[in-house]
């Protein structure tokens, strides 16, 4: 009898480049010394977390990207709610979504530094603006798939606007708006380490800058690894939270396939 | 006492070149308090379209609806509408006590609401199925839940379109039985709409019979059979079979009527 195989191959390949990571470098393949070898990198990932100022630096920047994330979120679902269900707002506002919507964001920093000054208000302000856009397509998307059905049923039974929108529109758009969500999810984490490697004095950005011409190769990799694993595990958990929030339209697809 | 009236109604949509379509044509009828009425019509005749405005859901284009004598320009709370598709009125996010409490929690709490909803599940044979999401259901049982929860409102009307067309044939003559037996007990006000001339038949006081589009008025026949009825029985009666080569040869044009 044979064994299950336990590790994907995905797996497999990952733990062979951090091999082949460890080797080129210990051998200086690259010759150079910006490539230090894995195990130093990590001894820095473990020196720079035990002395407690990674998970500061990580922290302030998880916590600016999530109070972007839910403010750009929930202005993305209002504004997507508003011109959904009032066309002329729509028609009125919908051009300047679609003139704002192209700038890349890193370019709004230096603008909204003078009025917003280094720390969290600009950052937050950015990731905000970022979250916004995937949002509010996803959202609009959602609310014109809503069943004309589904809504003609809150009204037959004497079901008021505003209640229809909170208890038959936004659950039945959910899925959509999870979607926009898990898109701006993982831009808000790029958008606020960008943000801090251009102005101000906060989070993992900023220290991989100071790290930079510090020339503290091993401390730069770190840091890296760092975000990556952020951004993996929030990714993971956001779809763990997904599967929760929306069973039903998980049991809704597989019936749909089987 | 009529309790749904329409007068003369008449529906047309606006068409981009050339004048309205109109859908729907001068057509009247009333419905008297505690009868049962099918609306009988060929394919895309605009059954729907009637009875969407006999419920205040689609405006009339011409002429007026009336409910107890209040002329209807919004959904009103005597009568409730049963749609056709039940997954789409059902709302897949919520359990099927919460799909029934949907109808009356903005009115009584959602507490209350789900009390009410224990007790009309059990009145459609759905008693221990309110932990169940609709999805987990067959579609004879969503279509119950989405009856009970029409039953819930307590509405003194139900408007009914096509509700046992997406089922088994044998769980339409299980649902027909079930509606049957609901509109005795309650003493409801039923106005039916569907292509099934056998269901019209068993089912209805009366029936009115459109014409192809623009619909109109063709006919309103007095079913005349005896009650309590069997969805299955009743099917044998003499008048039965008569009624229904009538109405069939009517329907497909064998002859002018």
């Amino acid at each position: 009898m044979r064994r299950p195989v336990r590790f994907s191959s995905g797996v497999v390949l990952v733990a062979g480049l951090l091999a082949l990571w460890e080797v080129s470098a210990r051998l200086d393949w690259m010759q150079t010394p910006n490539w230090p070898p894995l195990s130093q990198v990590l001894a820095a990932l473990a020196r720079d977390i035990l002395s407690g100022e990674l998970p500061e630096l990580a922290g302030g920047t998880l916590l600016r990207m999530a109070a972007g994330l839910a403010a750009g979120g929930t202005a993305g679902v209002m504004v997507g709610l508003l011109f959904a269900t009032l066309p002329l707002t729509a028609r009125l506002f919908g051009p300047t979504v679609e003139l704002i919507r192209p700038i890349p964001i890193p370019a709004v920093v230096p603008p909204l530094v003078l009025f917003l000054g280094l720390d969290d208000a600009m950052k937050v302000t950015v990731v905000a603006l970022t979250a916004f856009f995937p949002v509010l397509t996803n959202t609009m998307q959602g609310i014109a798939a809503v069943e004309a059905e589904t809504l003609a049923m809150g009204r037959t039974f004497g079901i008021g606007p505003l209640r229809r929108a909170l208890r038959i529109t936004l659950p039945a758009a959910l899925p959509y708006i999870l979607a926009g969500l898990r898109v701006s999810l993982a831009l808000a984490l790029v958008v606020a380490v960008v943000a801090e490697m251009i102005a101000g004095e906060q989070g993992l950005g900023h220290y991989l800058v100071m790290m930079q011409f510090a020339g503290r190769a091993p401390e730069i990799y770190a840091a890296v690894v760092a975000l990556a694993l952020l951004g993996y595990a929030l990714n993971r958990g956001f779809l763990a939270l997904e599967r929760r929030a929306i069973h039903w339209w998980f049991a809704l697809g597989r019936q749909a396939e089987g | 006492m009529d309790f749904l009236e329409l007068d003369a109604v008449t529906k047309e949509y606006p068409n981009r070149s050339g004048p309205p379509a109109r859908v729907m044509d001068q057509v009247s009828l009333s419905v008297r308090q505690g009868e049962f009425m099918a609306v009988l019509g060929p394919s895309g005749c605009g059954k729907s379209t009637l009875l969407q405005m006999a419920a205040g859901l689609l405006p009339v284009s011409d002429g007026t609806v009336r409910i107890a004598g209040r002329r209807i320009i919004a959904p009103p709370p005597e009568a409730v509408y049963v749609f056709q598709q039940y997954t789409r009125s059902l709302l897949p996010w919520r359990n099927v006590r919460d799909n029934v409490g949907f109808a009356i929690e903005h009115r009584l709490g959602r507490r209350r609401a789900r009390e009410v909803a224990e007790a009309q599940l059990d009145q459609v044979g759905l008693e221990g199925f309110g932990d169940h999401f609709p999805w987990q259901l067959s579609g004879g049982m969503q279509q119950r839940v989405a009856i009970a929860r029409a039953l819930a409102a307590e509405p003194a009307m139900l408007l009914m379109d096509e509700p046992f067309s997406a089922v088994d044939a044998l769980t339409r003559l299980d649902l027909q039985a079930l509606i049957l037996e609901i509109w005795a007990r309650r003493r409801l006000t039923v106005l039916l709409v569907t292509h099934d001339v056998d269901e019209a038949i068993t089912l209805a006081d009366r029936i009115a019979v459109l014409t192809r589009r623009p619909a109109r008025m063709a006919e309103m026949v007095e079913v005349g059979l005896p009650r309590p009825r069997d969805a299955v029985a009743t099917r044998e009666a003499p008048q039965f079979l008569a009624l229904r080569r009538r109405l069939l040869d009517r329907l497909l044009l064998r002859h002018d009527g």
